[in-house]
């Protein structure tokens, strides 16, 4: 039980973090995948919850969802 | 114990790849040829462009590498030779293999050079061409074995294996596989002759000899799945089941690097046409006539 805990901390402390970066960064593209990490980071916290099928699907749609935006947001910018 | 087995395997499996893309590009058999290529690269300088995003260049290669390591995870070489049996084995691989591209973006955008990003973004319109095709005939390979586990797939085609149950599946999985390990004639991010080696064009040393090991290590792992999916992985008569996966996946990569080398490169626009009007209608095709026999003849 307390593994789960440190580890769903860690992933949701990532999670914000790599948030965070996502405003703090100047370069569209590591926006993106800061946002992309960030994704992940919530897939990784459904697998330590044991929601195998939610978080591998979170973290294979995440993938490829925010590489569609970083084009469409370096063409805009 | 068995993540050490496979580990090695891997590491064997990547240096006989090497060997034998090396016969198909350059004709002739050489041995050690990768070994002082590899030896080579460690001992050139490692340079860095100017005004690079240094944290994707250095990022890049090592996420291609996770990726294809997290993909061969869930291959099977023998019943209890898998480093992790998940319940959702064959969407985990896809999962694995959707930051291919992510590590691909990222390292034709990191150096900072033209070649590199159009090589990047291209892969990512490349992407849009194959996803659909390396999804849609492993959920009819999943309606026939009832589960998304590798291991059980495998089981499932005891009686007939699925490239003789779902042969159109089996060519379009292939097809797409090739375009998500860009191989000839879909090696659009690293077009040699046209962008001049593409996202490889700005790396040197140590980091490209991560790329190129990242890149074989996915190609092992795509001819893997194919095994798994199609070939009945390790079924097979009178020789022991990890013998049988070996013989399998080295013969699928082996036919993967030099098949294609005899086609003209194709193009971007042509191959999404082709992947979106026709391999996508196959596809559901091929989902639909599994279903019926699924549920009329099952064997």
């Amino acid at each position: 039980m307390t593994v789960q805990m440190i580890f769903l901390a860690f992933f949701g402390g990532a999670a914000m973090w790599f948030g965070v970066v996502v405003f703090r960064t100047h370069s569209m593209v590591r926006s993106a995948l800061a946002l992309l990490f960030s994704q992940t980071a919530i897939g990784a916290m459904f697998l330590v919850m044991q929601a195998e099928f939610l978080g591998v699907l979170q973290i294979m749609m995440m993938a490829t969802e925010m590489s569609v935006m970083a084009i469409f947001m370096v063409m805009c910018s | 114990m068995s993540i050490l087995v496979v580990l090695l395997s891997l590491a064997a499996g990547a240096y006989a790849l090497a060997v034998i893309e090396r016969w198909a590009v350059h004709g002739h058999l050489s041995l050690t040829g990768p070994a002082w290529a590899a030896l080579a690269l460690m001992g050139q300088e490692s340079l860095l462009a100017r005004k690079s995003d240094w944290l994707f260049f250095e990022l890049g290669p090592v996420l291609l590498l996770v990726a294809g390591l997290m993909a061969v995870a869930v291959i099977p070489l023998a019943p209890e030779l898998i480093i992790t049996d998940l319940a959702t084995g064959a969407l985990f691989l896809n999962a694995a293999l959707a930051y291919v591209l992510v590590a691909l973006i990222m390292a034709g955008w990191g150096p900072n050079g033209a070649y590199a990003m159009i090589a990047g973004w291209r892969f990512l319109g490349q992407f849009i061409a194959y996803a659909m095709l390396i999804v849609m005939p492993i959920t009819a390979v999943a309606m026939r074995a009832e589960s998304l586990s590798t291991v059980e797939i495998v089981a499932s085609q005891a009686q007939l294996w699925n490239v003789l149950y779902q042969p159109m599946g089996f060519v379009l999985f292939v097809v797409a596989a090739m375009g998500l390990a860009w191989l000839p004639p879909l090696d659009l991010p690293d077009a040699t002759g046209e962008l001049a080696g593409g996202v490889e064009a700005e790396y040197t040393g140590v980091r490209l000899a991560v790329l190129r090991l990242a890149r074989m290590v996915i190609i092992l792992a795509l001819a893997g799945a194919t095994v798994t999916f199609y070939l009945g992985g390790w079924l097979g008569p009178w020789l022991p089941a990890w013998a049988w996966s070996a013989i399998k996946i080295l013969a699928v990569a082996a036919a993967m690097l030099s098949v294609g080398r005899y086609m003209p490169r194709i193009r971007e626009a042509r191959y999404l046409a082709l992947s979106w009007k026709l391999g996508i209608s196959l596809a559901l095709a091929n989902v639909f006539v599994v279903g019926v026999i699924a549920l009329v003849v099952p064997i």
